[in-house]
């Protein structure tokens, strides 16, 4: 079976750019811990999996940029969000 | 001018361009010729599926390239006037002279 | 803001940022492409903006980074016409799909997008017009919220050319 890889690497860039601006404020009340990241994994999942894949598309039965975009804003938050 | 020649005025000028207007619709079907469609309907498909896509970025994308070149110019100007702030250029302040001076 | 805003706003904006990029990456198949997608990216980033205020916002964009994904935005676009100029005579050629077999298929493999339709350049410029929209859009908001930074500087800006110590 054949991975199509166009749209996982453009999907991957455009979440890392923007996950990049993902910052910290320390001096406030509001904190977004490990939970909040956890909540949006499962919740985008279960909305790649019910948006079925584009049309021509036989590869997996997901929306393949959807998992890219996710696995990009949590790798730039993790990378340069400090 | 007074209340009833303005009202005249606009209602004949209303009938002109509606009559006009409607004259160029009537029959529009017969008159309609498919052209160079007949050339898009059978390559665009081979392209991409979306032709609006095909037309917007394959056919005229020197189109697209000038209108992102007017986001960008109204970007530009939008952040120059409201990105400075009050700025001092010298001068009179002439509420404050006039309140001390009362 | 009350405290549901308050509770809730992170988590639906990046949803609301991940339907975006869906939406752009299929601009060849279904309706959407550069410009609704860069909108919708927007849309998500703003509303994170307006409900925590800009001090305390977890998403922040700062003016260096705006001025840096706008300019590979419309250079993107120019360069990608450009090498559509120097490899065959025109500007602007689609070079994934060779219509009228002008260049050789060296190149023509080299820009074509690895996907089920052998669309060429089309989803590339998708992705860097999505780039300017974003950007764009999100620049007027943060210059509007961020307009009266100066007004509490009145006395520094009454002493500015040295009047008061003749």
């Amino acid at each position: 079976m054949i991975v199509y890889l166009g749209p996982l690497v453009i999907g991957f860039i455009l979440g890392f750019i923007l996950g990049t601006r993902i910052k910290p404020v320390p001096e406030s009340k509001l904190k977004f811990d490990k939970e909040v990241y956890a909540v949006v994994v499962i919740v985008g999942i279960l909305i790649a999996y019910w948006q079925q894949p584009f049309p021509y598309y036989q590869d997996i039965p997901l929306a393949s940029g959807f998992l890219a975009g996710i696995v990009g804003i949590i790798l730039g938050k993790l990378t340069f969000g400090r | 001018m007074s209340e009833g020649l303005r009202n005249l005025i606009a209602s004949i000028s209303l009938i002109v361009f509606a009559v006009t207007l409607f004259q160029a619709i009537y029959g529009f079907s017969q008159i309609l010729n498919p052209g160079v469609s007949y050339i898009y309907n059978w390559i665009g498909p081979n392209i991409a599926p979306n032709m609006v896509t095909n037309v917007v970025f394959d056919w005229r994308g020197y189109d697209t390239l000038g209108e992102a070149l007017i986001l960008v110019t109204a970007v530009v100007v939008v952040l120059l006037i409201f990105g400075r702030g009050k700025v001092d250029l010298g001068g009179k302040d002439e509420d404050k002279e006039y309140e001390e001076g009362k | 803001m009350s405290p549901i805003l308050k509770l809730f706003t992170f988590p639906i904006s990046l949803i609301i940022i991940l339907v975006g990029i869906n939406t752009i990456l299929g601009g060849h198949i279904t309706p959407g492409g550069g410009f609704q997608g860069g909108a919708m990216i927007a849309g998500g980033i703003i509303f994170c903006i307006i409900v925590y205020g800009l001090k305390e916002s977890p998403i922040k964009i700062t003016h260096n980074f705006m001025g840096a994904i706008e300019s590979a935005g419309a250079l993107g676009y120019v360069f990608l016409g450009l090498s559509g100029l120097v490899f065959s005579g025109f500007f602007m050629y689609n070079l994934g799909t060779n219509i009228y077999h002008i260049v050789p298929p060296f190149i023509q493999n080299l820009y074509n997008y690895p996907d089920a339709l052998h669309a060429g350049i089309i989803p590339y410029l998708n992705f860097v017009v999505g780039l300017k929209v974003l950007v764009g859009l999100s620049a007027v908001v943060i210059a509007f919220l961020e307009s009266d930074k100066y007004l509490g500087d009145e006395e520094q800006n009454d002493n500015l050319f040295g009047e008061d110590e003749k």
